[in-house]
């Protein structure tokens, strides 16, 4: 018992430093109430369709640079669409750095472009882990046959 | 061109060179022609020179012949005769053969001419020694035998000659070559005779006489050519005439004059020249002489004929053949020139008229290029044209098809029979003349009446007909009103059995409001009557509008004719523009949808002029359910207060016994009337507030009683409730807030006049529960307003909702200006910025609880009149947090590129 607590401990703990530094927001915590007994793996679902979104994303944006001709509207497409799905699991930097990454197409800069991509790809691994850490925890708890405490 | 100019430039010195040639080979012809005339006559002289040596001759054969010193006129006629008639007959041109003696015997033969018979003529006896010579010395003549010479026939005498004594004579005598001369015959004295005489033995001498015209005659061939040929003895006897006319040559010594004549006289006029005669030594050259204005070549020379000196003249005209030639060259010259010039001229002619025509020929050909690219132009625009018109009239017709489908689409809507919700079309109608009347300072108040046109809200009509009259009525009526109000009011009347219930019950309705229309159900009775073919459907329902004004009004004796096209009535639409066209229209529109319109008399003492129309439109009665779910399931009111007439059982919705309170502080008057009327029509308790002075008292009072009412258990009676929360405050004029102000003066009875007694029935142990204050900010200092409110709130127990509602003029945000912001307002408040009426009016009744209201609806301080009209909408992409569930039964098609938004939306619609 002492180590669900423990757990469930670490699990808020590990959640509130997520929203602290910034890797997260209130969208997330949406995301978790809209969870209930009819779908208890939307969070995770939602996620995972986020990582293939972005990764399918990150990788049409690479080749979409590495090209001659380079065709902004297309990137600013793409870096569009990962904003919007950024923001709709509540992943608050990776959204930011597409605020900047958008701001670059605006301009038709190539190098802050290829900069931004780099920024928000590390963004988006650094989110990816901790979500990955987080979804651990999380079935830590429930193998251990604790609840997850709602924020 | 220069060559052919050239050709004759170079060919004329070149012909000029041939002609001189020419001229100078005549030169020299003729010069030689004159030459050889010249030898000619020497020759012709030479060839007649052997007869001057014949005489000679002949003596000397005779003399030798004759022996005997003394010759007989017997020897002389047997001997001498036959020897001369041998030499007449043997010697050519010789015509007369003489012999004479010295002694004065005589014998001749004369042959004249060639059938004449010849002559002889003698004589017989010698000269007598006397001095009476002439009669004795006898000369006979006598003819001869042409063949034998012998004389015959008879001997006639004649004058007998003395030519032995002649000069000539003796000096032929003493020559021994004889001697010439020119005599005349000794018989013919006109026949001019050479005599070449010759002595014989110192006897006598023989004479032989040449003819002249036979020798002249070889000399008449010269006289061609032009060439006059003149010959003169030296003696002066002209053997020829000179050929030169009115010209007289006169021999002197050795030179010749030319004298010139009168043409018709003979006299002398002048002298044209001499000139010297020298032997013809064969280059001899000619004298030239001007006779006449002929230039002649005169050449003079001495010649012998037959023995006798003579001159002779050759005149020959000067370059005769020269000139001749000349003028031949002359004509030559001129005829080449003028063929010459001829050529030149065609030549530039044709050159001329070639680069004429080439020159036209490139002006055509220029037109032509021009033409044609004209042409070419003129085709590719006619080309464009039709390309244009065939695009054109593709798109025209594409877009057709478009429209034909839209309007097979929207044929539902917008035909007469589509639907419509007269509620929603009032509200635009009002809404959207609310503007224009506020700048006149003219309120326009939608008046939902009794809401039964909310309960038939979904109705077929034509729209746009129906949105058109109450424009031009509307408009007409905020035209016309300079003050007060305008006021639409629309309800329904069944036109089945239950209409005269309807009407009934609405008149004990109306009659509390105004009995304006007790005279006119009369007349409308009578209109449905007539129109009782179109009422059969019992879905069918009778609308009726009334637009209601206090402007200046119609007379009655005008109202007749204001239906008609283009009447304006004169004395009130002076200063007002207007083709007189609104109200003729929305007759003929109401006719067509099967009404009528006319002016309600209004009361004596009232102003301004009230329309009212009539329109039969059919319910859509399927749709009604949906529609009141709708609207409950956002929160609106419900309009289904039309039943409390039939039963007091309509309030299902009131999860409450006590009621609310409404305190309704309106600055029109006519609003303020209306929303009273309409809200005590629903029993909610209504205070109402005139003056904003008078609020903060009221707010007071009504404090004390739900302060009063925590305490007390017991309810009151309705009448005095009432009583206190009607707060018709008799003391108007009163400016002080005194709290001795009877705030209790009953006036319901005749401005309220609700049916108090049924509402007796519901238990009201308590004091409101629920305060609903309506303020119009424009109605007074908004400071003091709120100070009111905000003292009425302080100290209100929990148990009491107040929730404030601001009415605020579109425009004006007297709210914001005044500095009261949205977070010093209480959450609950509502702020409206559109006229309070209409929706508006439903949505701040469906606050109060009984209504399904909840304290607070709405998280969001402010309330947007479309956040409340959009009821009918049945998709929305996001849902409201509201907890109310409005999309519940509900199919929402959720469309994202985002697979992650479409997940997350989903869900959340999913709850």
């Amino acid at each position: 018992m002492d180590g669900i607590v423990e757990l469930q401990r670490q699990l808020v703990e590990y959640t509130t430093s997520l929203y602290d530094e910034g890797f997260l927001d209130d969208q997330f915590i949406q995301l978790q109430q809209l969870q209930d007994e009819s779908n208890p793996d939307f969070v995770v679902e939602v996620v995972s369709l986020f990582f293939e979104d972005s990764q399918r994303l990150l990788n049409e944006l690479a080749n979409s640079l590495e090209q001659q001709s380079l065709d902004f509207r297309r990137v600013d497409a793409h870096v569009h669409q990962l904003k919007g799905s950024s923001s709709s699991i509540g992943a608050q930097r990776v959204q930011g750095a597409c605020i900047m990454f958008r701001n670059y197409c605006e301009v038709q800069n190539v190098e802050g472009c290829l900069k931004c991509l780099q920024h928000v790809k590390n963004e988006y691994s650094l989110v990816k882990s901790k979500l990955e850490t987080l979804f651990k925890l999380e079935q830590q708890v429930l193998a251990a046959g604790g609840t997850i405490p709602m924020p | 061109a220069f060559i052919v100019l050239l050709l004759p430039s170079l060919m004329i010195p070149f012909w000029m060179i041939k002609v001189q040639k020419i001229e100078d080979e005549v030169k020299l012809i003729s010069h030689n022609i004159h030459q050889e005339i010249l030898s000619e006559i020497g020759n012709t002289a030479y060839l007649l020179h052997p007869m001057t040596s014949s005489a000679t001759n002949l003596a000397r054969v005779l003399s030798s012949s004759l022996d005997e010193a003394e010759l007989s006129f017997f020897l002389i006629k047997n001997k001498v005769a036959p020897f001369l008639f041998q030499a007449i007959s043997a010697v050519p041109h010789l015509s007369q053969i003489t012999y004479i003696g010295l002694d004065g015997l005589f014998f001749s033969y004369y042959n004249q001419g060639n059938d004449e018979q010849p002559l002889a003529v003698y004589s017989n006896s010698s000269f007598p020694a006397t001095s009476n010579l002439t009669t004795k010395y006898t000369w006979y003549s006598q003819p001869v035998n042409r063949d034998t010479g012998k004389l015959y026939g008879e001997a006639v005498k004649t004058a007998p000659l003395f030519i032995v004594n002649a000069s000539w004579f003796q000096q032929a005598l003493n020559n021994a070559k004889g001697s010439a001369s020119l005599r005349s015959a000794w018989t013919n004295p006109l026949d001019l005779l050479f005599l070449n005489t010759a002595g014989v033995d110192g006897m006598g001498g023989i004479s032989l006489g040449f003819e002249v015209k036979p020798l002249m005659n070889f000399f008449s061939g010269i006289n061609g050519n032009g060439a006059s040929f003149y010959l003169a003895t030296k003696d002066g006897i002209t053997l020829i005439p000179e050929g030169i006319p009115d010209t007289h040559i006169v021999l002197a010594d050795n030179s010749v004059s030319f004298q010139l004549l009168k043409p018709s006289g003979g006299d002398q006029i002048g002298i044209a020249g001499n000139v010297t005669c020298l032997p013809n030594d064969g280059a001899s050259k000619g004298t030239i002489l001007s006779i006449w204005g002929t230039k002649y070549v005169v050449y003079c020379s001495p010649l012998v004929i037959v023995g006798v000196e003579s001159v002779y003249v050759l005149a020959i005209p000067h370059k005769g053949l020269e000139s001749l030639i000349h003028k031949n060259i002359k004509l030559a010259f001129v005829l080449l020139i003028v063929m010459i010039a001829a050529v030149v001229i065609s030549f530039f002619t044709f050159m001329f008229s070639t680069v004429r025509a080439a020159r036209r020929e490139m002006h055509l050909c220029a037109a032509l290029i021009k033409q044609m690219e004209a042409t070419q132009q003129a085709e590719r625009k006619s080309m464009n044209k039709s390309i244009a018109f065939a695009s054109a009239s593709h798109d025209v017709r594409a877009s057709l098809a478009g429209l034909t489908g839209l309007i097979e689409m929207c044929h539902d809507e917008v035909a007469p029979g589509s639907e419509l919700k007269t509620n929603l079309l009032l509200e635009d109608v009002t809404d959207l003349f609310y503007p224009v009347a506020m700048k006149k300072g003219v309120d326009v108040v939608l008046d939902p009446h009794d809401g039964s046109v909310n309960k038939f809200c979904r109705v077929k009509g034509d729209r746009g007909k129906l949105k058109q009259i109450l424009c031009n009525l509307l408009s007409n009526a905020v035209k016309f009103t300079s003050e007060g109000h305008v006021t639409v009011r629309a309800w329904v009347k069944k036109t089945s059995l239950e209409s005269s219930i309807f009407a009934s019950a609405r008149n004990n309705s109306l009659r509390c409001l105004s009995c304006l229309f007790f005279k006119d159900d009369e007349a409308y009775s009578d209109l449905e009557a007539m129109k009782s073919t179109v009422q059969k459907d019992p879905n069918r329902v009778e609308f009726l509008f009334e637009v209601n004004d206090t402007g200046k009004g119609i007379p009655k004796e005008k109202q007749e004719s204001v239906f008609e096209n283009y009447v304006q009535v004169k004395e009130t639409a002076l200063g007002y523009e207007g083709t007189g066209l609104g109200l003729g229209i929305v007759q003929s529109l109401v006719r067509l949808m099967g009404g009528e319109i006319a002016i309600v008399d209004k009361e004596v003492g009232e102003n301004g002029t009230c329309f009212r129309f009539n329109a039969f439109l059919t319910t859509c009665r399927e749709n009604e359910n949906g529609r009141e779910e709708d609207i409950e399931a956002h929160g609106g009111y419900i309009s289904s207060d039309s039943h409390q007439h039939s039963g007091p059982s309509a309030r299902i919705h009131s999860p409450k016994q006590e009621g609310s309170h409404v305190i309704l502080f309106i600055q029109s008057d006519e609003r303020r009337k209306i929303a009273q009327n309409f809200m005590e029509r629903l029993e909610i308790k209504v205070s109402v507030v005139k003056k904003w002075e008078q609020l903060a008292s009221t707010l007071k009072k009504i404090k004390e009683k739900v302060i009063i009412s925590c305490y007390s258990s017991s309810g009151r009676s309705d009448t005095n409730s009432r009583s206190d929360f009607v707060s018709r405050t008799a003391s108007r004029n009163s400016s002080t807030r005194s709290k001795d102000v009877p705030l209790s003066a009953l006036d319901g009875t005749n401005e309220v006049p609700l049916p108090i007694q049924r509402r007796a029935h519901i238990a009201r142990g308590n004091a409101p529960d629920f305060v609903l204050i309506v303020i119009d900010t424009n109605a007074g200092p908004f400071r003091e307003l709120s100070r009111a409110v905000a003292e009425f709130r302080r100290d209100l127990n929990s148990n009491t909702r107040s929730t404030v509602v601001w009415v605020d003029r579109p425009g004006s945000r007297n709210i914001h200006s005044h500095g009261l912001d949205e977070d010093k307002l209480s959450p609950t408040d509502l702020i409206i910025t559109k006229p309070f009426h209409g929706s508006r009016l439903y949505e701040v009744i469906g606050l109060l609880p009984e209504f399904g209201g909840t304290p607070t609806p709405y998280q969001a301080g402010q309330l947007h009149s479309d956040s409340g009209t959009s009821g009918c909408k049945p998709c929305k992409k996001k849902s409201t947090s509201s907890s109310e569930k409005p999309l519940r039964e509900k199919r929402v098609l959720v469309a994202d590129d985002s697979s992650v938004f479409s997940r997350v939306a989903a869900t959340q619609l999913s709850k």
